[in-house]
């Protein structure tokens, strides 16, 4: 190894550990503001448990409102991180280094969140051991032949296999904390989360066996979960909902909107914790290409799954179809459209248009669109029933939106504590990606040779920073 | 280079790979058994970059073994529960193949997932080493290696 690269790794531990040291006012402040709108998220609940479900505009026909709008939503961000991570590592993107923890870390707190609108919609949330596999004193088991308890079953597997997915490859960070940190709380905390690692080559190389093991394994777990998602819609007679292709359909669309709270989660942390060495234009670049292959994906599922409906001439899917093209709904149909096609065709088609700034703002519009698509399956259909004398219509209350907007607060609050916590990139992965380039291995390192420890030294699946 | 010696312990802290592998190499010479030799860093090496034996690992194995117990379980759980309690469904079989199908599937991957984790934290000597955890500790200079062993 040169001695450039040597302070290269100087400066990597540096950046990325040494700003756990310190106070950052911004972060302090948004982890304040989101730790406020995660109040209002428990206020709102607890008002739901005291008082009943009847607070919520929740009613006849329309049984599934923000609530379950809100799960899919929630569920399909999860596939930001576990999945886009776990791809790359399988296909060995050198540019994945810097992007994979703040992927996974987004997995599994928007996963926790997801998971708990089910709870919410139940109302009675105690009654939630209910779809726990054990036999109730009639002797009664959960019912397998129902999609929601499959729900179960993937969102535990999911929500377990990423949290490990996470865990497992910050096991050497937290080691390089314990043995940074002073004695005290901290050193405890680290310690616990180090389990003792000492880096020897028999724990590196188990170690990077579990990791691609899981990688492999993750994948068709994390499909597994939003199609079945989807499941619970198409395995009913519903109009708009019984569809063949709804389980790719809901996968596409996860994958694409949690590649837009990845490209905002990193724009954010680019510019807040000053990471832009690491999150390099070429990332964002790469992510951009991504992002917009998505987009077009999703518009072909989108066009697919509405010309087979207008085409079938079926009476019951038509009169959904016409609200959703013509009727109460058009306003946001094509505002879906817009944000979650034409915008992100229009801007990440050029290279201009794949820099952080315009990719988190692309990715704010596609988060819009993907809440509105999630609305536009849930509520159109369920207030346009085959029975003509149940049509009815749905208003959220304010107890509904507060947990709405609550629920973005506990996803900051809890992204801002890990952020403060562990380190947002791996370290020993941009170190393993910057000997892979040191070594001649390809693809690591195409930045200017530093000068000096504080120059821009190359940096694995960098590029000009 | 720093080194620390005792009666039984020779650790010592290099900046480049290559240095480690020099002193390796003479410790195998000396009569060293490769066995004794531990190098530790802070990032994976190389299984070419070392003069040592490459470590071993049946993560796989236990993964797979995993798999096959968590889908058995799982399997075992929906065929089970249905035929312990049959619920009418109206002429149609009482084990359905998509829904034991589906459970059986997560089930198969949590048990692939749990089973992998577990032998990892095992083969890395994590529970033995997590009691000591805060006597242990990497080096964290920049483009480590560190090479120790129970040199006499």
């Amino acid at each position: 190894m040169t001695t450039e690269s040597q302070r290269s790794a100087a400066v990597l531990d540096g950046e990325l550990l040494g700003r756990l040291d310190r106070r950052r006012p911004g972060l302090l402040v948004g982890s304040l503001a989101s730790g406020a709108l995660a109040l209002v998220f428990l206020y709102c609940w607890g008002y739901q448990i005291a008082n009943g479900i009847g607070v919520t505009g929740i009613n006849r026909p329309v049984f599934w409102g923000f609530y379950i709008i809100n799960f899919v939503f929630w569920i399909g961000i999860s596939h930001a991180g576990t999945l886009i991570s776990a791809i790359l590592r399988v296909t060995k993107a050198e540019w994945r280094r810097p992007v994979t923890r703040s992927a996974e870390a987004i997995t599994l707190f928007a996963l926790a969140i997801g998971g708990l609108f089910p709870l919410i919609h139940l109302g009675r949330v105690a009654i939630f051991y209910y779809m726990i596999p054990y036999p109730n004193s009639r002797m009664l088991w959960p019912n397998f032949r129902s999609p929601l308890v499959w729900d179960i079953a993937a969102i535990t597997t999911y929500i377990i296999g990423s949290a490990l997915y996470l865990f497992l490859p910050l096991i050497p960070d937290a080691a390089v904390m314990r043995d940074r940190a002073a004695a005290g709380l901290k050193k405890r905390f680290y310690a616990v989360l180090a389990l003792g690692w000492r880096g020897t080559a028999q724990q590196w190389h188990s170690l990077e066996w579990g990791i691609r093991i899981l990688a492999v394994a993750i994948i068709p777990v994390a499909v597994s979960v939003h199609t079945i998602v989807s499941w619970d819609f198409a395995m009913t007679q519903t109009p708009g909902w019984k569809s063949t292709i709804f389980g790719p359909y809901f996968v596409v669309g996860a994958i694409f909107s949690g590649i837009a709270v990845l490209m905002i989660a990193m724009a954010l942390l680019r510019r807040g914790l000053g990471l832009g060495r690491f999150l390099t234009d070429r990332v964002f670049n790469n992510l951009g290409l991504l992002f917009v292959t998505m987009s077009l994906i999703w518009g072909y599922f989108t066009f697919a799954e509405h010309l087979t409906v207008w085409y079938s001439g079926d009476l019951f899917e038509k009169n959904v179809h016409h609200v959703l093209l013509h009727g109460d709904f058009a306003f946001p149909f094509w505002t879906m459209v817009v944000v979650n096609l034409v915008i992100p065709v229009a801007v990440l088609s050029f290279p201009r248009g794949r820099r952080p700034l315009p990719t988190a703002l692309v990715g704010c519009g596609v988060l819009v669109g993907m809440w509105l698509e999630r609305f536009l399956i849930v509520v159109p259909s369920l207030s346009t029933p085959r029975l003509a004398y149940s049509i009815g219509d749905y208003m959220p209350s304010w107890v509904e939106l507060g947990i709405m907007i609550g629920a973005i607060g506990v996803f900051a609050c809890l992204y801002f504590t890990f952020t403060q916590l562990l380190p947002i990139v791996s370290v020993w992965e941009m170190r393993e990606g910057w000997r892979h380039g040191a070594r001649g291995e390809g693809g690591a390192t195409s930045g200017a040779a530093p000068n000096s420890a504080t120059a821009a030294a190359p940096v694995p699946g960098g590029g000009a920073a | 280079m720093t080194a620390a010696t005792d009666r039984r312990l020779v650790e010592a802290a290099f900046d480049q790979v290559e240095d480690v592998r020099a002193v390796v190499e003479a410790a195998l010479e000396s009569g060293v058994a490769a066995s004794q030799v531990e190098v530790r860093s802070p990032a994976p090496l190389e299984d070419d970059e070392l003069p040592l034996p490459k470590p071993k690992s049946r993560v796989l194995l236990f993964a797979l073994a995993g798999a096959v117990l968590g889908g058995l379980t799982a399997f075992g759980l929906a065929a089970g529960t249905a035929l312990a309690y049959p619920l009418p469904t109206g002429g149609m079989s009482i084990v359905a193949g998509p829904p034991v199908g589906v459970v059986t599937y997560e089930g198969t991957a949590l048990g692939l997932i749990l089973m992998t984790v577990l032998r990892v934290l095992w083969e890395g000597g994590r529970s033995e080493a997590a009691a000591a955890g805060r006597r242990t500790s990497i080096i964290t200079s920049p483009t480590v290696a560190c090479c120790s062993g129970s040199m006499v």
